[in-house]
C-alpha cells in the first residue's frame, strides 16, 4: 500500500515540524521528503489503473 | 349370459392397474390451489388441488414432505410433480405428490416470509454475528456478474479512492436459473481463496423477480457462514433481501458499498492536496519560529552595542533578518499563488524556489553553515544556488 505508506509518512513529517523540535537543517530535509513523496503520489495517482483479477472455480469433475 | 358379478376390491384394484399402466399419468406437473390441507401425524401430507371448476385428491407422503422448503397452506398456488393412481380403500383416484414448488408471487411470497422466520429462528441475522470491516483492505473480493455496471462502478471508486488495492472478481450469474448455487459458489470460491479481507456481494437493481436469488436458502447461508465479512449491496436501496440481512454490513448500492470497504476515505488526490497544505503550512510555521529567534537575537544585539566593530555586524545581520523576511514573505506569497493556481492540480511548494530567487546556501561537508566561525581559513565550502552549485576555498574568515 504505497500511497498508505506515503501519505502516514506526510502525517509523520507534519507532526515533526510542528512539534518545532527539528533544526533548521533537518526541517528543510524533511520538507524535501514530503514534497517528494507528494509529488510521487500525484504522479502515481495519474498513472495508476485500479487492478482486478478474476477467481475461476476449480471444477470438482476435474474438466 | 354369465353375469360377472366382482368385489368392490377387485373393482378397485383394477381400475388402480388401469391408471398405473398409462403412461402419461406416471409423472404429471399439475398447477392448482392447495386446498383442505391436513398434516398427519406420521408426517404425511394430504389436501386437495383445485381450479375454477374441479379439485382432486392429493397426497404427498413423509419421504418427500420432509425435504419441503416451506409449509404448504391452504390458498397457495403450486406446481406440484406427482403420479396418478388410485386410493383402493376409498376408491378415490389421487396424485401421490413427489415434489411441490410454489407458482406464483403470492406463493413466493409465503415461501419467502417462512424462510425468513425460519433463518431468523436460527440467529443468522443477529445483529452480534455482524463482524466488524476491516479498517484498510489491501485486497477485496466482490461477487457479481462478469457483465454489468457494477464492476465497473467498484472499480471506479477504487480507481478514485485507493488504485493500490486489489479487487478479486468471483463472477456469479445473478439472476435466472442456478444463480443461487453460482452466488454461493462464489461466496465459498473467494472464501477457499483466502485473499480478500472483505467480500463485496453486489447486483444492480431489477425487479423482485430478478433479485430472487438473493433471497434463496442457499446463497443467505453462504453470506452467513463466509469466514470473510460481507457487505451485501442487492438491488436499490428499498429493496431488503434475505442476504443483506444476513451480511455483516448492508449497503445501499454497490457504489456504496465500495465506498464502506474502504473505510469512508476521502478521493485520492483530495488526501494528496491536504497532505500539502498540511506540510506547506508546518514548514511556513517553522520558518517563522526560526526568524523570530533570530530577530530577537539582532535586537539584543542592537541593545547592547559594545563595541563599534558589532556595529558593522549588526548592520549585516539586520540586512540579513530583512533578507531572510523577504525570503519568507515571497515563498508564502509565491506559495500561495502557487496553490491558488494549481487549484486541485497538486503542484507542489520547494524550497528550492527561495533558492531560484537569488538566495544561496552554503555548506560544509554536507552541513549547512549558520555562523563564520563554523568555517576556518582552507575550508572548501559548497554554495548552492537556484541552479547549480559553486565549490570554494575560504580564503578569510571574518566575524
Amino acid at each position: 500500500m504505497k500511497f498508505e505508506e506515503a501519505l502516514s509518512r506526510i502525517d509523520e513529517i507534519v507532526e515533526k515540524l510542528d512539534g518545532g523540535e527539528t533544526t533548521l537543517e533537518e526541517s528543510l530535509a524533511l520538507y524535501a521528503e514530503g514534497t517528494k513523496l507528494l509529488g510521487d503520489c500525484a504522479k502515481q495517482l495519474g498513472e495508476a489503473r485500479a487492478r482486478f483479477e478474476e477467481l475461476t472455480p476449480k471444477r470438482e469433475d476435474g474438466r | 349370459m354369465a353375469i360377472a358379478v366382482l368385489r368392490v376390491s377387485q373393482l378397485n384394484r383394477y381400475v388402480r392397474s388401469l391408471l398405473d399402466s398409462d403412461e402419461r399419468l406416471r409423472e404429471i406437473y399439475l398447477r392448482g390451489e392447495i386446498t383442505d390441507l391436513r398434516p398427519s401425524a406420521p408426517g404425511h401430507l394430504y389436501f386437495s388441488l383445485r381450479d375454477e371448476t374441479a379439485s382432486v385428491a392429493a397426497v404427498m407422503f413423509r419421504g418427500n414432505a420432509q425435504h419441503l422448503r416451506f409449509l404448504p397452506e391452504n390458498g397457495m398456488q403450486v406446481l406440484v410433480r406427482g403420479a396418478v393412481t388410485l386410493y383402493e380403500a376409498g376408491g378415490r383416484f389421487q396424485v401421490v405428490v413427489s415434489e411441490v414448488i410454489p407458482d406464483g408471487e403470492g406463493a413466493r411470497a409465503v415461501a419467502l416470509a417462512q424462510l425468513r422466520r425460519k433463518l431468523e429462528a436460527e440467529g443468522l441475522f443477529a445483529p452480534e454475528r455482524r463482524r466488524p470491516l476491516p479498517a484498510r483492505p489491501a485486497v477485496l473480493g466482490i461477487v457479481t456478474s462478469r457483465q454489468g455496471a457494477v464492476l465497473h462502478d467498484v472499480l471506479s471508486v477504487l480507481q478514485r479512492k485507493a488504485p493500490d488495492r486489489l479487487l478479486l472478481l468471483a463472477p456469479a450469474s445473478v439472476q435466472g436459473q442456478g444463480a443461487a448455487q453460482e452466488l454461493a459458489g462464489a461466496i465459498a470460491l473467494l472464501n477457499a481463496d483466502g485473499r480478500s479481507e472483505v467480500i463485496l456481494l453486489a447486483r444492480g437493481g431489477g425487479s423482485a423477480e430478478d433479485l430472487w436469488s438473493f433471497q434463496e436458502e442457499a446463497v443467505v447461508r453462504a453470506v452467513a457462514s463466509s469466514a470473510i465479512p460481507v457487505i451485501s449491496a442487492v438491488g436499490h436501496e428499498t429493496d431488503v433481501t434475505l442476504c443483506d440481512l444476513a451480511a455483516d454490513v448492508r449497503a445501499a448500492t454497490p457504489t456504496a458499498a465500495a465506498e464502506i470497504a474502504l473505510g469512508g476515505i476521502p478521493d485520492l488526490g483530495e488526501r494528496i492536496a491536504q497532505g500539502s497544505d498540511a506540510l506547506f503550512e508546518a514548514m511556513q510555521n517553522r520558518l517563522s519560529a526560526a526568524q523570530g529567534a533570530f530577530s530577537a537575537k539582532n535586537e539584543k544585539l542592537s541593545a547592547v552595542r559594545p563595541l563599534e566593530r558589532l556595529a558593522a555586524r549588526e548592520k549585516t545581520l539586520y540586512n540579513m533578518s530583512e533578507k531572510l523576511y523577504n525570503a519568507s514573505e515571497r515563498v508564502r506569497r509565491g506559495a500561495e499563488e502557487a496553490f491558488a493556481r494549481r487549484a486541485r492540480s497538486l503542484e507542489l511548494v520547494s524550497p528550492v524556489r527561495v533558492l531560484s530567487r537569488g538566495y544561496s546556501v552554503t555548506q560544509k561537508d554536507g552541513r549547512v553553515l549558520r555562523r563564520s566561525e563554523e568555517v576556518q581559513t582552507g575550508d572548501a565550502i559548497t554554495t548552492l544556488l537556484g541552479e547549480g552549485r559553486i565549490a570554494s576555498v575560504v580564503t578569510e574568515v571574518l566575524e
